[in-house]
């Protein structure tokens, strides 16, 4: 062995823990168990023990139902079309950035990632806007569909597209880190031998990119068919049920009685989920240590520029500009239908999301606390995970982290019901049920929110020297002591980056929150859903910008904090 | 960092307060009407009764019904009040004996059609449903159900599911269940690509749109629309409409027993109803007038429901619809 | 009294083994270099010794206290050791003298006493001037000292050392060697010093535990490792030898033997145990010839000047000798000759390498 991989294989073998440390870690392990784990198995245990004596009586007459084979075969289908054209789109945008020389790569990533920011019934609500016959921007086109026409959007097509653009992100921040990985020396050693960049782009960079396309298109169609928001708003207009709205609908039309059907819909929905992230797992390797070493030179476009810069900024302003600006003019209409003119723009539905609903206010602090508590929670439990992940490279640590991922890759429905059913019951000790409180929105958060935050801490562990912490134990600190003075401080941007990235998510969502929220404990997401449902749509989309305008401000915050962050942390920062 | 925590134990300390039996003077009701109704609704209420706060929790009736459901199973029922959109909700419930049966109800000036026999439930209002219809779209209005059967028409229709909206179960059981229409008038509608939103929200909403041309949807919202300068407007079809009365009941594990009468007493009263009309609702009582715009009570036509029977077929009903209707 | 006692050290890794049956014994105060090419183990043992690994059989006892092995094992943070790492592992987020203070900060030392400490392990490498600093605002041979007094404040009986000045230029290198030996001198702790550079390692040790493959090839003092070299590998890694095949006649005397290389007589340093062995030769241990004298075969061997090498302020000749295929020998020599000038050269002195079983000395 060469005396470099002798020292790199020697500074990332697993090590031994001692027992102190193996208990630490087995306290993370059993709140992974607790928040996460317990609930899906024992969704999956109603599912196998609804009818005595028979496991899988239920399972096969749920599979054998039309409306379930038809759902079966929508969310496949649409969840695959979805995924082709975020794989396409988001691939192309992260060559385009990462291998060109263009200008204002920065602000176009952040237009690109923003439906990463916005949740999907928001995106979805703006699309209808965008799209629907009487859409501002589409008069003022002349592109508007026919008036009476079904809006176009309310379809399979429909959701393939929305669910494309916004899972589009995804696949972007897959590629780029994977083209991070790509050696600079390979390039150059083509270069000098006189290929140029379409021969080097073809030749080299996308073989080399494979594995990280077919992640990312793993991870698209994993959140395909989780996705609630966009079928909810497309699909049920449209008659195009998915799995996600079938389960939703069937809690919602025949109540907690099929509880047990409905877990059999939610293993299926496991099932589709454990098959693409087991593809991911086979075709594409985790993505190995972000390189130090020099970035790839940007290829310089030269006359591409005229034609390339125009395309990008049309493709960004229509797939991501226009909906959120339809989005914008509705919010000022006094009521859907109404034209927008300066006589009839009307402040009243900000006036009554900010000034006259109870419940809106109550949702706001509802939202920011939830968010909060599960940002900060989630890293304070990263930050001993990712160290005994990337410093020590425990099989603890691994195994903790697999299991830490189930809940965030089984649709939140799913999650959402497994949590009703073990938290409904009063607790043990406490003779205290938290169902209907905010803690049982709060544990469903956390649980979810745990890979979110541990990805940037893992990637901060992962560039830091192991002799630090080896100094530290040299100098005769604990571990507890290490964490504190040492480590933590090392990686505290990653930490916050991390525990930002779950606010944001946490302070808009809605899947878990639809199923467990309850009287004084609303959340934003929630709040819009509802308003949305009453027909207060105007109110909706004035409740929707003032969130995206939130959701923005904590982007900015942390593209302004962002060079004291490892590369990747902040994903627009191109 | 600090006002963080302060919030997050203001918030943990509120929500502690609600785990637990309610205090002295707190009434919680469950509802499916909107929200901003709810809030005029409580404030009219403490008007007359200032020292019982009401804490309220609304969703669409199933909903609340399933929250109702769950909580029985869990063996803690937390509401006080229900008032839900269906009779079928109610019938069920009083049929698995949660209902408290309030004997001394004022319901002397109620219609009969609004008093349940056991007065355990009590209509609080009259909603009818009928037919809205976009005006940019449709220059005659629509005068008979039958008119939405067109296949010009049918394609442009959308209705509520009865999956989602308790008024479109009761407008759907009773529409089936009249000999003129029955089954083969959805099954009609369904093969001419009408579809089903979810609640009666979402049916305003794509009509008001211009998404649709006509809707099925209960009188008051498509109302307030117009109002409030939607192109919309709204018929009585002639064959007549179906009628949810949004019931008020009080649980038998109300923990507030009297504040509860307070609230049935109050919705009864010609104060509530006063508050209806101005948020759109047909009055209960006959002698009072409607909402500008609207036909008086007496001119409307009802469809025959009976009760029981839409309580047997309601789940048959919403597994039909979900078929006939993509799920 | 010992400071570190190694028992037959053993550790692999998967497959590979990294360590097997090394021991040591050293005594408190003195400076032991473990030295050898990459791969051969010598991080293993010095980690082991820390307590980032722990050996699969075998015991380390440090002072009298029993760290690994028999059922025990002691966490690096119990062991009371010091340790300068080959990247120095500076705290970046702590100033110098945080950085300098955290051990005796970890262990409550008070305020004034923990001050007192740092100043003077600050003094000690001359960085008194720095407290206040951050690591990012000091140059290559700073923080290495920075490192260094990180050891000192806590005052350890033994110091690790991972091949410290790897990464600095020879100059600096020269200048931090001194820096350790007198602290070594002066602090009386025992520094175990991880290096591959024979010149370092013969300079800076009292011993030096000669490693290749995992195993142990020879312990000893430098000066004895450079005349009478164990084994063939310790040979060739220090100082250039040549290892040469020679026939044994008889033993002269205790130290010296009759021996014939290449039909040359000469006389050479050892044991003679058996006909056939190894010899080691370093380029001073050849006499070069030059001019026509004649010669005999049994006195001088005939070769070629190959090439010669200018070493600053002498020569190196490499002369292929005509009578073998062996590579062309390196001999000193002051006044260079022609290139492709036939010559001879006499052996003045040459070292008997004991046979390969008998190869393991045992620790003095």
């Amino acid at each position: 062995m060469t005396d470099l991989a002798t020292a790199a294989a020697g500074r990332r073998r697993p090590l031994l823990l001692p027992r102190s440390e193996q208990l630490f870690l087995c306290l993370v392990l059993a709140y992974v168990a607790v928040i996460g784990l317990w609930p899906l198995l024992r969704l999956f245990s109603e599912t196998f023990t609804s009818v005595p004596g028979q496991p899988l009586a239920l399972l096969r007459d749920v599979w054998s139902s039309r409306s379930l084979q038809r759902a079966l075969g929508n969310t496949i289908i649409a969840s695959a079309g979805a995924t082709l054209f975020a794989t396409v789109t988001g691939s192309a945008m992260a060559l385009v950035i990462g291998v060109t020389d263009l200008p204002g790569k920065s602000l176009a990533v952040f237009v690109f990632l923003l439906p990463l920011l916005i949740p999907p019934q928001i995106t979805a609500m703006a699309w209808t806007e965008f799209t629907g016959s009487n859409s501002l921007i589409l008069n003022l086109l002349h592109l508007a569909p026919a008036a009476g026409s079904t809006n176009p959007l309310y379809s399979g097509y429909g959701i393939m597209l929305v669910m494309g653009i916004e899972h589009a992100a995804i696949v972007f921040l897959t590629v780029r880190a994977g083209l991070r990985a790509v050696p600079r020396d390979l390039i150059e050693a083509a270069r000098l031998a006189g290929a140029g960049p379409k021969h080097i782009t073809r030749k080299i960079i996308l073989p080399v990119l494979r594995p990280a396309i077919f992640s990312g298109a793993a991870l698209a169609f994993v959140s395909a068919i989780g996705n609630f928001g966009v079928p909810a708003l497309l699909g049920i207009p449209g008659r195009y049920p998915m799995l996600t709205t079938l389960i939703y609908q069937q809690l919602n039309g025949f109540g907690p009685t099929v509880l047990g059907s409905v877990s059999a819909v939610s293993l299926l929905l496991v099932a589709l989920a454990a098959i693409g992230l087991g593809m991911k797992a086979l075709l594409a390797a985790r993505p190995a240590t972000i390189e130090r070493g020099a970035e790839l030179q940007p290829f310089p476009l030269g006359g591409w520029l005229l034609i390339l810069l125009p395309l990008l900024w049309l493709w960004l302003g229509v797939s991501a500009a226009m909906p959120l600006l339809s989005l914008l003019v509705t919010s000022f209409l006094p009521a859907v239908g109404v034209p927008l003119t300066a006589a009839s723009a009307t402040l009243d539905n900000y006036r009554f999301v900010l000034l006259n609903d109870a419940g809106t206010q109550r949702a706001f602090v509802n939202s920011f606390a939830l968010a909060a508590a599960a940002g900060v929670v989630s890293a304070l439990i990263a930050l001993p995970l990712g160290y005994f992940l990337a410093l020590r490279r425990s099989r603890l640590a691994r195994l903790i982290d697999l299991l830490a991922d189930a809940p965030y890759a089984v649709p939140g429905i799913v999650l959402a019901i497994g949590v009703i059913l073990v938290f409904l019951p009063p607790l043990p000790v406490l003779h205290v049920s938290l169902y209907g409180t905010i803690w049982i929105i709060l544990i469903a958060y956390l649980a979810r929110s745990l890979p979110l935050a541990l990805r940037p801490t893992v990637a901060a562990f992962e560039q830091l020297d192991r002799a630090l912490d080896e100094a530290g134990q040299i100098a005769g600190a604990g571990l507890l002591k290490r964490m504190r003075r040492i480590l933590m401080p090392s990686v505290a941007p990653s930490l916050a980056a991390g525990a930002i990235l779950v606010f944001m998510i946490a302070f808009t969502e809605l899947t878990v929150s639809a199923l467990l929220w309850s009287s004084g404990h609303e959340t934003l997401g929630v709040v819009v859903f509802m308003l949305h449902g009453e027909g207060n749509t105007t109110g909706a989309a004035a409740l929707a910008v003032l969130m995206i305008i939130v959701i923005t401000g904590l982007a900015l915050v942390m593209s302004a904090v962002s060079r004291w962050l490892p590369k990747g942390v902040v994903p627009w920062q191109a | 960092m600090r006002t963080f925590l302060a919030t997050f134990c203001a918030a943990l300390l509120a929500s502690l307060t609600t785990i637990g039996s309610a205090q002295a003077g707190d009434l919680l009701v469950y509802t499916s009407q909107p929200s901003d109704q709810m809030a005029e609704v409580i404030k009219a209420f403490n008007a007359a009764h200032p020292d019982i706060k009401v804490n309220l929790f609304r969703s669409g009736t199933t909903e609340v019904m399933n929250k109702l459901q769950a909580e029985f199973a869990a063996g803690a029922p937390q509401a006080d009040v229900i008032m839900i959109a269906d009779t079928i909700a109610a019938t069920q419930l009083k049929k698995d004996g949660r209902l408290y049966a309030y004997e001394n109800a004022p319901v002397a000036n109620l219609p009969k059609a609004l008093i349940d026999p056991d007065h355990t439930f009590f209509g609080t209002k009259m909603i009818t449903t009928g037919i809205v219809y976009n005006t940019n779209l449709v220059k005659a209005a629509p005068t008979s159900w039958n008119d939405l059967l067109t296949p010009d028409a049918a394609k442009s229709v959308i209705m509520p599911s009865p999956l989602y909206s308790g008024a479109a179960a009761i407008h759907i059981g009773t529409v089936v269940q009249d000999p003129a229409f029955g089954w083969g008038y959805f099954e009609k509608l369904a093969t001419e690509g009408a579809s089903a939103g979810k609640g009666n929200g979402t049916v305003i909403d794509a009509v008001a749109r211009g998404d649709k041309a006509y809707g099925i949807v209960v009188e008051y919202m498509a109302y307030n629309a117009k109002a409030k300068g939607s192109p919309v407007d709204f018929a009585f079809p002639k064959e007549g409409v179906s009628i949810v009365s949004q019931p008020v009941a009080i649980l038998k594990t109300a923990k507030n027993l009297e504040a509860a009468k307070a609230f049935v007493d109050w919705q009864l009263s010609h104060e509530a109803q006063e508050l209806s009309v101005h948020q759109g609702y047909f009055p209960i009582f006959s002698d009072m007038t409607p909402p500008a715009g609207y036909p008086a009570v007496s001119s409307l036509k009802l469809l025959d429901a009976d009760g029981e029977t839409l309580l047997k077929n309601d789940a048959a009903t919403k597994k039909k619809f979900a078929d006939l209707f993509g799920g | 009294m010992a400071s570190v006692i190694a028992t037959d050290l053993g550790k692999s890794f998967g497959h590979h083994q990294a360590l097997s049956h090394i021991s040591l014994v050293a005594n408190s105060g003195e400076f032991i270099a473990l030295l050898g090419p990459s791969g051969c183990g010598k991080t293993t043992l010095l980690r082991l010794l820390a307590g980032f690994e722990r050996p699969d059989h075998g015991s380390i006892e440090l002072g009298e206290v029993l760290v690994a092995g028999r059922g025990i094992y002691l966490p690096p943070e119990k062991r009371n050791i010091g340790m300068v790492f080959q990247s120095y592992a500076l705290w970046p987020h702590m100033t110098v003298a945080e950085n300098v203070g955290f051990a005796l900060s970890v262990r409550g030392t008070p305020g004034a006493e923990r001050r007192k400490r740092v100043a003077e392990a600050l003094e000690l490498v001359g960085l008194s001037a720095y407290a206040t600093r951050r690591p990012a605002q000091l140059s290559g041979g700073q923080r290495q000292r920075v490192a260094l007094a990180r050891c000192l404040a806590m005052r350890p009986p033994v110091i690790l050392l991972d091949e410290p000045l790897a990464n600095l230029d020879a100059h600096l290198r020269e200048t931090m060697q001194h820096e350790f030996r007198r602290l070594n001198r002066e602090l009386g702790s025992t520094f175990i010093y991880v290096t591959h550079d024979h010149a370092e390692a013969m300079s800076l040790a009292d011993r030096v535990l000669v490693m290749s493959g995992g195993e142990v090839q020879q312990l000893a003092a430098p000066v004895t490792l450079y005349r009478e070299p164990a084994t063939r590998m310790v040979a060739e890694f220090i100082g250039g030898s040549m290892v040469l095949p020679v026939r044994l006649r008889q033993q002269i005397d205790a130290d010296y033997a009759e021996a014939e290389l290449w039909q040359q007589s000469c006389r050479l340093r050892g044991t003679a145990q058996q006909t056939d062995a190894l010899a080691c030769f370093r380029p001073g241990d050849f006499e070069l010839l030059t001019g026509t004298m004649p010669t005999h075969p049994m006195s001088s061997t005939a070769g070629r000047v190959m090439d010669v090498i200018y070493r600053g302020g002498s020569y190196l000749a490499l002369v292929q000798p005509e009578a073998s295929d062996a590579p062309a020998l390196r001999i000193a020599t002051e006044t260079p000759p022609q290139i492709g000038a036939p010559v001879g050269f006499k052996v003045r002195d040459g070292w008997i390498l004991p046979p390969e079983n008998l190869a393991r000395l045992q620790p003095v």
